[in-house]
């Protein structure tokens, strides 16, 4: 009905929910906390650490370019702080969240917008997961083995465990947690491990440099480590471990193990032989793999390979399963995924490794990336429609 | 029954030969082209064999010599016809596709079939003066020596490119780079020269005895090939078997005996070679050159007509007899499209021929010169013929790029930018169309002129990597043709394109800006232009960088778990689409105008330019599989330069804003 | 009605402080698992598990890194006389223990593998046996030596030689190689003897002192 003249028409309500969104966007932390400067600052920030991260990534590796890089704070010569990646994702995170609660406009102008920015939150969360929670081991079978536990590249363990049978039990520390002082409880063998010194990555001496003295014990008369800088592929690092071993009952000794070791130590704990190593670490699987074949093809009178593939059976509480895997083909199953990483072939037969994967973050990129893709889509065409409409009538 | 009769002649022939001790007292074994130690392999080009070769008659048509660019080959993985192989091998020897004006295919008939007289050629390449030195030769000025020049030094360089054999690749210095490289190139010319070594005459055939010719029938002489004895192969196994048991053998019994021991260690000394020509019957992929093929009795059964064809080439070369030659190489050609029907058909050799004839892509860099010059000459002159000109140069070139892009599609049977050569001209195509278009709504110029000078630039990268030898090379393993690799690198690459274009753009809008600080009105309208077309390129830049950024991790994640790697290829395209967003942004907020997205827009084809080929220069990660030595210093200067441009337009604003008011106040 | 902004900063700040004091003083929690042996397979395969094997490591000799994948361990062995004077050795020999499943071929074609290796010709494996020491594990599996610094190699440029023990441990065969300088191999004899004599594999292994 429209008004009649001389009256003004009645103004439109605008929701309260609406107006309290406005005003907590007016107030000056909110508007402090949205300013534009953080944008771009950060923005800027993320290009400067892509960028420089990049080249140090080709002379010191990608371990130790994502150590420095993707911290929380990066302390330029020692003594300048400068903000690292996860700072700074954090900082525009939380910020596009705030936009998006307060200050985005809820016009069906802006709704590619609204998706674009939407995707984006989403695929910085997924990247968040990813890095917490997802695994990458690899799993090398000969032809006719079948394994049943993955190793990690460049994670490693301490290990204490007894074996029956063909079984291994096993109690396993994180070499995250192998921090000088910290306490390692192996209470179902009496004993604890307290760390004395660990290194990443170190260099051992036999007895021979200490001559014929042993101060630890170790079961490959190793007698001293030196650290070393870490090694540009972070598989090649090979880490060292001193520790006090108490077990009840018995004096207190100090134990070495190294990396690069083939073998454990073995000891007498609590009335058990039991095993102690720092090895990389084994993730055990629920069902086991076995590499029935492994074929290679060349492309025709050359050495480049054209394609890699594996047959293998999947052998899950009895059931198994023969299936094919190759190069862009992977494995699904249990939310593990097996990839064709790699081969080697020698006298004795032939070799196959797979890339293993288990993230539960997986799928959060697609629906992301397609978020942001149609937004921007969206976004884009409301706008070059206007361009095309404005040129066409000059 | 001919075959075989040349079975059993053989077999006679080397029953012969191994009983050779027998017959002790006549003359020696022939004195084999002598091998310098260096292996079985390595026989030394003979210089002179008996019978020299009028085959130069041929050497300055190609359209003689069609047959044999036609004919199909297996090379570096993939089937191609003779002609691109030519080329390849000479640009890798030379690191050019022709010699002095002789086209790649004349040289390479020459070094098949009449290697004698290519000797003195001078097509290897020796870029550092310290190599030939060490060989013991005299560096020359224009770095391209013969092989009779390196001839002398040749166990020198095998020795120094077996002691830089044991160094680890990385660590190799550049003399012993290029120690390996001379000694790979001179082998393989060697090895090619002994393609044919059946059908070309030998002297250890030579035949002196007018009585010996007269029983075996043989034409003029005095040396002959080893196929054309075996042609005759029955008549002296009646021979040889005719020789009484205790009498002595006459002069001309004599002369067919060591005529028959020659061919024996022959036959047995011709090892392969790397033009493999003749498919395994029944077998994929398995190709054998012919002297592979002439000694084993088995393949020779079953290929004897090829091999016949091939012979018949070689001898009508020689002779200068073009008409036969044609006809030899169609009848081998069809035979063996019958032998390996599924191979051949999976080629397109007569589009590719064409392709390399036509040498798209270096004519369309030509004509994007051209009308690089003719847009400049625009700018001054404001004609409408210099403008239509500039469209049309434009236009063709961009036509010719399209049909070496498609052509290598089709070639290759697979999607565009597989290899880093292969971005420049899809970039080149996309960017000049897309500012085409453009050109079409805004009709200024301005876009018509960034076409060009993208096609130039971009054009004239590629031919550098094109030198690098055959474009159309296969891929390894993990590059295999999968939708999502596919998908992203395409997107990408037109991701590059758009913010090329932008930067294009905005150079011509920045000098134009800064050639006149002070605007009037039709200059504002028409800036006002510019600058939507720098906004929208750059935009869809963005959009097209960020889908291909993101395929490329889906692809990562299909093919080794993870989305993102922090590769430096994926890192570049992180780059770029942070650059676009952060300028995009910073327009809405005002922070930066015209002007300043103008100067961001060059600054972006920078970035691009550095996660282009940067990354491959780290030669670190999943991406470092495209790599040209110097590129890294062309680079650097790339980016100097733009910096200088930007500093050298803000110069120029500045002065020109200083001479106009001086010129203002003047007048006021 | 500005509260809520300074309520959810508290807030947040509560929850992280507590996160962070987790972070720091929690104590070390392990994981526990189960793992399949895979015993008798030659590849080392970074850490497949395997049953444990010990030995006692003689005087002056080094474990080599990981590397060689068909061995399960590697040493450097140096010279006993150069050991005793306290100086290093530029060339020990390598020692390497290899298992390979069943009978690996049988005694006499890894003798004559062996041969091939330092290049002698003719057919020795026979002599060889026939003039090899028993020996015998810790953990009681017994086998031979096998010494062939007594046979000269046809390639006059070899001086390489080996002596190596060959035992069959339940359903596979442990094989010990030491390979270097003829000479230096008889010097090391005895010692590789008292190592093979130390070495402990499977279930029946002792613990290293």
């Amino acid at each position: 009905m429209s008004p009649a003249p001389g009256e003004t028409p009645p103004p439109k309500t605008t929701p309260k929910w609406k107006q309290t969104r406005a005003r907590i966007a007016r107030h000056r932390f909110v508007k402090a906390a949205l300013h534009p400067a953080i944008t771009l600052t950060g923005l800027f920030m993320l290009l400067l650490l892509v960028f420089f991260g990049t080249l140090y990534q080709a002379d010191h590796g990608l371990y130790e370019a994502q150590r420095i890089f993707f911290g929380y704070i990066i302390w330029v010569k020692g003594v300048i702080p400068f903000p690292g990646s996860s700072t700074v994702l954090w900082v525009l995170t939380l910020q596009l969240v705030l936009f998006m609660l307060v200050q985005l406009p809820l016009v069906w102008k802006k709704f590619g917008l609204w998706v674009v920015h939407g995707g984006l939150v989403l695929l910085l969360v997924g990247g968040f997961i990813t890095q917490m929670m997802a695994v990458e081991s690899q799993l090398t079978l000969a032809e006719g083995q079948t394994g049943q536990t993955t190793t990690s590249y460049d994670k490693w363990e301490l290990v204490a465990f007894t074996t029956q049978g063909d079984t291994n039990t096993v109690t396993a520390y994180a070499d995250d947690d192998l921090k000088p002082g910290a306490v390692l409880h192996l209470n179902e063998y009496k004993s604890r491990l307290t760390v004395k010194t660990y290194y990443g990555n170190a260099a051992a001496f036999t007895s021979m440099a200490t001559g014929g003295v042993m101060p630890y014990l170790n079961a490959s008369r190793i007698a001293s480590m030196e650290p070393r800088k870490p090694e540009k592929e972070s598989p090649a690092n090979a880490p060292g471990v001193i520790a006090t071993l108490h077990t009840e009952g018995q004096e207190d000794r100090d134990i070495l193990l190294y990396g690069l070791e083939r073998n454990p130590l073995a000891l007498t704990l609590g009335g058990e032989r039991v095993f102690l190593q720092l090895r990389r670490r084994n993730y055990p699987l629920d069902f086991s793999i076995t590499l029935r074949d492994f074929i290679r093809t060349l492309h025709p009178g050359t050495e480049t390979p054209k394609s890699f593939e594996s047959d293998v059976t999947l052998n899950h509480h009895g059931a198994s399963r023969d299936l094919k895997i190759w190069m862009n083909n992977p494995l699904r199953h249990e939310g593990y995924t097996f990839f064709q990483a790699s081969f080697s072939m020698d006298q004795t037969g032939e070799f196959s490794t797979f890339a293993v994967v288990t993230n539960p973050g997986r799928l959060l990129p697609y629906i992301s990336s397609l978020m942001v893709f149609g937004g921007m889509l969206l976004h884009f065409m409301i706008h070059f429609l206007g361009y095309v409409r404005r040129t066409a009538r000059t | 029954m001919k075959t075989l009769l040349h079975l059993f002649a053989l077999t006679v022939l080397f029953s012969f030969g191994l009983s050779a001790p027998a017959y002790a007292g006549l003359d020696d074994e022939p004195a084999e082209a002598e091998s310098l130690g260096l292996g079985g392999e390595f026989t030394l080009l003979p210089v002179d064999v008996g019978r020299p070769a009028k085959g130069l008659a041929l050497e300055g048509s190609d359209k003689a010599l069609d047959g044999f660019a036609k004919m199909a080959v297996l090379h570096d993985g993939r089937v191609k016809p003779v002609e691109t192989m030519a080329r390849h091998v000479l640009v890798q020897w030379s690191g050019r596709d022709n010699l002095k004006g002789r086209s790649a295919l004349s040289v390479f008939a020459a070094i098949v079939f009449a290697p004698e007289t290519t000797g003195d050629l001078p097509i290897f390449r020796i870029d550092n003066p310290e190599v030939a030195e060490a060989i013991g030769m005299k560096p020359v000025k224009n770095r391209l020596y013969t092989y009779r020049q390196i001839e002398p030094g040749l166990e020198r360089l095998q020795r120094l490119a077996g002691v830089a054999d044991t160094v680890k690749e990385e660590q190799r210095s550049i003399v012993e780079k290029e120690l390996l490289r001379t000694f790979g190139n001179v082998a393989n010319f060697l090895n090619l020269t002994r393609s044919t070594q059946f059908a070309i005459p030998s002297i250890n055939l030579v035949v002196l005895l007018p009585e010996t010719r007269a029983a075996l029938d043989l034409p003029k002489g005095p040396t002959y090939s080893f196929w054309e004895m075996m042609e005759r192969a029955p008549r002296i196994a009646v021979i040889l078997d005719g020789l009484a048991q205790n009498a002595p053998p006459t002069p001309m019994e004599n002369e067919i005996i060591r005529i028959s021991r020659s061919m024996f260690v022959q036959s047995q000394s011709g090892s392969t070679s790397f033009l493999l020509v003749l498919p395994e019957p029944g077998r994929e992929g398995a190709w054998r050159s012919p002297a592979e093929v002439v000694a084993q009795a088995e393949m020779l059964q079953k290929l004897n007509g090829e091999i016949s064809s091939l012979a018949k080439m070689a001898a009508s070369y020689r002779e200068g007899d073009a008409a036969a030659f044609d006809a030899a190489a169609t009848a081998f050609n069809g035979a063996i499209a019958g032998l390996a029907a599924a191979e051949i058909g999976r080629t397109n050799i007569g589009l590719e021929v064409f392709k390399n004839r036509l040498d798209p892509l270096f004519k369309a860099t030509v004509l994007f010169w051209i009308s690089l010059f003719v847009g400049f000459l625009y700018f001054l002159f404001r004609r409408r013929w210099v403008y239509l000109s500039t469209w049309i140069l434009s236009g063709a070139g961009l036509a010719l790029l399209t049909l070496d892009i498609v052509a290598r599609i089709i070639i290759m049977r697979r999607p565009p930018v597989t290899s880093l050569f292969e971005t420049f001209p899809f970039v080149a195509a996309v960017s000049i169309a897309v500012a085409l278009f453009l050109e079409r709504r805004s009709r200024q110029g301005v876009a018509l002129l960034s076409a060009t000078m993208l096609g130039t630039l971009l054009l004239t990268i590629a031919s550098r990597y094109a030198a690098d030898g055959d474009t159309k090379q296969m891929l390894v393993a993990v590059l295999n043709s999968n939708f999502w690799l596919s998908t992203h690198v395409i997107t990408i690459t037109v991701g590059y394109a758009a913010c090329a274009l932008s930067g294009a753009i905005a150079h011509i809008r920045l000098a134009r800006a800064a050639w006149n600080p002070v605007q009037t009105p039709e200059l504002k309208t028409s800036l006002r232009e510019i600058d939507r077309m720098i906004y929208g390129t750059l935009a869809f830049g963005l959009l097209f960088s960020f889908i291909g950024t993101v395929l490329g991790g889906i692809w990562a994640d299909q093919s080794w778990g993870r989305f993102w790697g922090w590769d430096p290829k994926e890192n570049g395209a992180l780059l770029i689409v942070l650059w676009c967003a952060i300028i995009l942004h910073a327009k809405h907020w005002g922070v930066i105008r015209e002007t300043g997205i103008a100067a961001c827009a060059v600054i972006g084809a920078i970035i691009v330019s550095l996660a282009w080929q940067g990354v491959n220069l780290l030669n670190v990660g999943l991406h470092s599989y495209g790599f040209t030595s110097g590129a890294a210093l062309k680079l650097f200067a790339y980016v100097g330069a733009e910096v200088l441009f930007l500093l050298a337009m803000w110069g120029l604003t500045a002065l020109r804003k200083r001479k106009l008011s001086g010129k203002l106040t003047a007048n006021s | 009605m500005i509260k809520p902004i300074s309520t959810v900063f508290s807030l947040c700040a509560l929850v992280s402080l507590p996160a962070i004091m987790t972070a720091c003083n929690a104590e070390p929690e392990p994981r526990r698992y189960r793992e399949i042996v895979t015993l008798g397979e030659n590849s080392n395969l970074q850490g497949n598990p395997r049953a444990a094997m010990t030995w006692s490591l003689p005087q002056g000799w080094t474990v080599q890194p990981e590397g060689d994948p068909m061995r399960l361990t590697g040493f450097w062995a140096p010279d006993p006389e150069l050991v005793a004077k306290g100086e290093a050795d530029p060339k020990p020999a390598d020692v390497s223990i290899v298992q390979l499943e069943g009978d690996a071929g049988g005694l006499e074609a890894n003798v004559t593998r062996w041969l091939g290796q330092i290049k002698v010709q003719g057919s020795f494996a026979q002599q060889a046996i026939a003039e090899a020491v028993p020996v015998t594990f810790a953990s009681g599996q017994k086998g031979i030596v096998v010494d062939f610094t007594g046979f000269l190699s046809g390639d006059l440029t070899q001086t390489e030689s080996i002596v190596g023990a060959i035992v069959t441990v339940g359903e596979t065969t442990v094989f010990v190689k030491a390979m270097g300088g003829r000479e230096r191999l008889q010097r090391l004899k005895p010692q590789l003897i008292r190592f093979c004599e130390s070495l402990s594999v499977g279930a029946d292994a002792k613990e290293t002192p």
